[in-house]
């Protein structure tokens, strides 16, 4: 497991010219697409997976890390400038860092928030570096009916978690577990529910799903609702003095407590499969005020509230890692489109991976120190630059992005027919939406699916058919128990909110349904 | 006498509940379509195995039933989508399925600046020099990435 070798020849992969050269494009990208409002970093991440598919493992993944750690640097410019978050995780930096730019601080304040994102995300990084590989080898001790009880586990965390209604939640876990059963069964290899599309006997390509469900129906959700693209206009005040512009070493240093606990909520969200990085920003906010000696001045430009809620945004991005890298399990949906980059590789994920991938796992680990650095120069060189991106034309950005994924979705299945998948999927994404069901949810059990069944099928042969033996694998049934607790528990806690909001109506709802 | 404002409240949240009532329908009519019609009609039997091929889809139409079933009896508050908007939906998503028809026929490189073209005026672009950067730069922006540097075909 520990094998030095591997970890000083991963570690020394990333430097290379070649691999530097994608992990600094990536955060480029990341960073560029971050501050555009409407596209972020898991629709650039979505679009740009095929057009890795020619390159080798190592530089294809620290990629797309760059480009998720880049657009949660990215988001925070829309976020100060128009109060417009460029990806949901930047909703608790414009609580702030917009006051502050209405002051004509909006330099001060975007660099805050890339200071903040970078020591959030290094903590984050470091602690997966260190418990990443000793979380796999205990992981390695699972059988298949572990890993059965495991999977159901994270079903019910996420399907709990994610969302407002739990019921919902288990809709879209249902629904993801039943489009992976689309192609051969894992265990007798006939086809099923394919009729005659025999493209589809190895399933529904991951790809056409994840595309269709999280970037085309986004888009067209959203020139849905507003119905015709709006061109960003953005007014920006001249900063007044150069102390204005920048952030002080006594500045930064002011907020190291509130930085590191940022870092500490977000990596411990980040690792429990479900809780997304926004939670984390606005749980990390909400921390910081109750806590400051001036609560009031939060809300109105405090710089605490940027960094509060930029390290616990960008910390979750390595966190998420933790338990793909050592169960197999993607915690959040960029988490789950990293595990379709390393499928498209022929790499399967989990705790095999530190022995049968360890130089690629360290080099990826490496790539994510240096796409820190990345961010941290190109963020001090290419803010300015973002603050103009901010007012890019929403209909060449959204056309753009639309015909990108019929091009990346052709080329990863070889012909329209993928393509045709993504639009249904697309259909089933946008209804999924507006009737409020969670498409992260369904995509991460879609993945899950095939690992599920299987450990099914070898979980009856181990047992001989036999369920009662489960009795004889008290791990398993302790997360079996674990699964029904989390999943009432938590069903009764939104029972309860909802009877109080019955009971305590609001006496003037401005809520607008129509549009 | 009722509180007006209370009442009002009252009407919008039966109005909120309408959407979980019929999605959760949809869902639980979904679950019986591929339980009756889409899984006996799509899956094979085999003689002997641990999980019969039909087995596992079969426990999710069911769960699809029961779970559907449960959200039209306990809906939550959620805002319905408009008509309009679902028109605006299929606007687009008619114009994209007719673009990718299109290229099945006559090829990419014939139908991405139309169809990118066509996207950007449905969308309210009016301004000539957007126009043609969406049609044309971005078209050969893709042939550039696509054919050129990665060395790869397009249908």
């Amino acid at each position: 497991m520990f094998d030095f070798a591997s970890i000083l020849a991963g570690f020394g992969d990333v430097f290379t010219l070649w691999n530097l050269g994608f992990v600094i494009c990536g955060v480029a990208i990341g960073q560029l697409v971050g501050a555009i409002p409407g596209i972020g970093p898991i629709m650039a991440m979505a679009i740009a997976i095929p057009f890795t598919f020619g390159l080798d493992p190592l530089p294809a993944i620290s990629f797309l890390v760059g480009i998720n750690k880049g657009g949660l640097v990215g988001g925070a410019v829309p976020a100060v400038l128009i109060n417009t978050p460029g990806t949901p995780d930047a909703a608790a930096t414009a609580l702030d860092g917009y006051p502050l730019s209405r002051q004509g601080k909006q330099l001060k304040a975007t660099k805050m928030a890339l200071f903040s994102s970078v020591t959030g995300d290094t903590v984050s990084d470091l602690v997966l570096i260190t418990v990443s590989a000793p979380l796999a080898a205990l992981a390695l001790m699972m059988g298949p009916v572990e890993v059965f009880a495991l999977v159901v586990f994270a079903f019910s965390v996420i399907a709990a978690l994610i969302g407002e209604s739990v019921v919902k939640g288990l809709i879209a876990t249902v629904l993801g577990l039943f489009f992976a059963t689309v192609g051969a069964d894992p265990e007798n290899t006939t086809p099923r529910l394919i009729f005659g599309h025999y493209e589809l006997y190895d399933g529904l390509p991951l790809i056409s799903v994840a595309i269709g469900m999280l970037v085309i129906s986004e888009i067209l959700r959203r020139l849905a609702l507003q119905g015709r693209a709006a061109v960003a206009a953005v007014q920006t005040q001249v900063p007044a003095s150069p102390q204005d512009r920048r952030v002080s070493w006594a500045e930064y240093w002011s907020c190291r407590y509130v930085l590191l606990r940022g870092a500490a909520i977000g990596t411990v969200l980040g690792a429990l499969p479900g809780i997304g990085s926004t939670a984390a920003a606005f749980m990390s906010y909400a921390a910081t005020k109750s806590t400051a000696k001036d609560p009031e001045s939060f809300g109105k430009g405090n710089i605490k509230g940027i960094a509060a809620a930029e390290s616990a945004n960008s910390a979750v991005v390595g966190a998420n890692l933790i338990p793909l890298l050592t169960l197999g399990i993607p915690g959040s949906v960029g988490a789950a489109l990293i595990v379709s980059a390393f499928m498209i590789h022929g790499i399967q994920p989990g705790p095999l991976l530190f022995q049968e991938q360890g130089r690629l796992v360290y080099g990826l680990f490496g790539a994510m120190v240096m796409a820190n650095f990345a961010n941290l120069w190109i963020g001090q060189v290419g803010l300015r630059l973002w603050v103009r991106v901010v007012r890019a034309p929403e209909s060449l950005v959204f056309a753009s992005a639309l015909m990108l994924c019929i091009v990346g979705v052709s080329m990863s299945t070889g012909g329209i027919f993928g393509v045709g998948v993504m639009l249904a999927f697309a259909l089933l994404g946008y209804l999924m939406l507006v009737t409020g069901y969670s498409v992260v949810i369904f995509i991460i059990a879609f993945f899950l699916g095939p690992q599920f069944e299987i450990s099914i099928g070898q979980s009856l042969a181990l047992m001989n058919g036999d369920l009662g033996r489960i009795v004889s694998y008290p791990i398993a049934l302790l997360l079996l128990g674990l699964s029904v607790f989390v999943v009432g528990a938590i069903a009764l806690n939104r029972t309860r909110q909802t009877r109080h909001r019955a009971n305590h109506p609001p006496l003037a709802t401005g809520e607008n349904t129509d549009d | 006498m009722p509180c007006p404002v209370a009442g009002g409240a009252f009407q919008k949240e039966d109005r909120m509940s309408r959407s979980d009532r019929v999605s959760g329908a949809l869902v639980a009519a979904a679950g019986l379509w591929a339980y009756l019609v889409l899984i006996p009609n799509g899956v094979e039997t085999v003689r002997s195995a641990w999980v019969q091929p039909q087995a596992v889809p079969n426990v999710l139409a069911w769960l699809l039933i029961v779970l559907g079933g449960v959200l039209v009896f306990r809906p939550t508050r959620y805002p319905t989508v408009s008509l309009r908007q679902l028109g605006r939906f299929f606007a687009y998503f008619a114009l994209l399925a007719g673009g990718l028809y299109a290229m099945s026929l006559f090829g990419f490189f014939q139908v991405v600046p139309l169809l990118g073209l066509a996207l950007m005026v449905l969308m309210g672009e009016r301004r000539p020099l957007v126009l043609l950067v969406g049609a044309a730069g971005v078209p050969a922006f893709i042939w550039i990435t696509v054919i050129w540097l990665l060395e790869r075909s397009l249908p």
